[in-house]
């Protein structure tokens, strides 16, 4: 709930500026930015006066490379959404691949489906994905792997756009536990070893550097293992394989 | 610095134009990843933030609006956002434990104290001044710091409940001077 007393509003403002809602408030607040324009000047009034705290910091010290990464990326989304010189969308759209992520219904039907897994890999590309979408370049399904190493079936699947998101979604289900996370890895040098592609967040995305992306190729291994909270420590794999499969480039043409 | 025109930039890159975006970004990567920084502690997740919120900026730069807001702040806004998102997603309190927590703020910049040096910074020192010490440290520990409530109430040996009334009456104390 939004309040209506001033002083409420600018404390809710202020929090929401600090960082200390919760994220079911956080979204909240961020829906009715739009809307409320009351709301939309306390929070600017809480971003400019407490910036000075931020800028007292000084700079740090930025990779030069940085800047041509984030050319080549916004380069490859303009590619992806098909136009290079029309604007990019002006809030991430939720499509409706976007909106499945978080639906409990599509993840127990999906679950439902994981021993049909050619189906989900048939539907989820060119149904469920909307038309701003980056297209699907890889798909992914990781089997998975029991304590003894046996492989018992779908159990994750992942997909990868054009522009480099990474989406993953749980066939099976899974559980972490407290203080543990999943941590995507692939190998695409065996000499290197398996390379982090980053925690998977509980429903989300992750997005990959085009360097990764364009590493990415036809077969290449990809694993997901039981890891502490904030990844392995040491950059690689520490706990046991959960899912593991090979990747696979999408076809084409559409259905 | 030479004054720079944040929110031209941003109505540049909401046109599409790249040469704006690099602008903004000559002008302020260093700053908007120190702010990063600070938050997730970790130099490659602070590069992973700038390089996320960058793309954000220019994807979202056609709903700033100059009339609602500065351009700094707008886009240290999103930096923040981002940076916030990650500290909270990969749960920071497991990975550092108070005392490493309160060895990192003794090494890092006192940001009130830097905040005296900083010409900008005077109206803001001076409202923060008037706080009690512990009061000041909450609103710069969440917004400098990242840290949740939570975790400024362990690191100050809190109840949690009064970090929270602490907030509250430090915003609105700071509402009244700031305005």
């Amino acid at each position: 709930m939004i309040p209506s007393e001033p002083e409420d509003r600018d404390v809710l403002a202020g929090e929401y500026v600090l960082g200390l809602l919760d994220a079911e408030a956080t979204t909240e607040v961020e829906r009715m930015l739009g809307a409320d324009a009351d709301l939309a000047r306390r929070v600017a009034f809480w971003e400019e006066r407490l910036l000075p705290a931020s800028a007292a910091l000084g700079p740090a010290e930025v990779d030069p490379e940085q800047w041509a990464r984030i050319e080549r990326d916004l380069a490859t989304r303009r590619q992806a959404l098909g136009h290079t010189t029309a604007l990019p969308p002006a809030r991430p759209r939720r499509s409706l691949w976007g909106t499945a992520w978080q639906s409990p219904a599509l993840w127990r039907a999906t679950t439902a489906l994981a021993t049909a897994a050619a189906i989900v890999l048939a539907i989820l590309p060119n149904r469920v994905s909307g038309p701003a979408e980056s297209p699907t370049r890889y798909f992914a399904i990781l089997q998975s792997r029991d304590a003894a190493g046996q492989e018992s079936g779908p159990g994750w699947l992942i997909q990868i756009a054009q522009n480099g998101t990474v989406r993953s979604l749980p066939l099976a289900d899974v559980k972490p536990g407290n203080g543990r996370s999943l941590q995507l890895w692939t190998l695409w040098d065996q000499a290197r070893g398996p390379v982090s592609l980053g925690v998977l967040p509980p429903g989300g995305a992750i997005r990959l550097p085009p360097e990764r992306l364009e590493a990415i190729g036809d077969g290449q291994l990809f694993e997901i293992t039981l890891e502490p909270e904030a990844g392995s420590p040491i950059g690689r794999p520490t706990g046991r394989i959960l899912f593991i499969g090979r990747a696979k480039g999408a076809a084409t043409q559409s259905l | 610095m030479e004054p720079f025109d944040h929110a031209s930039a941003l109505e540049g890159c909401a046109r599409g134009d790249v040469a704006s975006l690099r602008r903004l970004y000559d002008r302020e990567a260093g700053f908007l990843l120190a702010v990063a920084l600070r938050i997730v502690r970790r130099r490659e997740v602070a590069a992973d933030v700038l390089h996320d919120a960058v793309v954000d900026i220019w994807e979202r730069a056609g709903t700033f609006d100059r009339s609602r807001g500065a351009g700094r702040a707008w886009i240290t806004s999103i930096v923040r956002h981002r940076a916030l998102k990650h500290a909270r997603a990969v749960g920071r309190e497991t990975d550092l434990d108070p005392e490493a927590g309160a060895q990192i703020a003794d090494e890092a910049p006192d940001p009130f104290v830097a905040l005296a040096a900083l010409q900008e910074g005077a109206r803001l020192h001076g409202c923060l001044s008037r706080l009690d010490a512990d009061r000041r440290q909450v609103i710069l520990l969440a917004y400098v710091d990242g840290l949740s409530q939570s975790e400024i109430a362990e690191r100050l040996g809190t109840p949690l409940g009064t970090v929270k009334a602490w907030v509250r009456r430090s915003l609105i104390a700071l509402k009244d001077c700031l305005s």
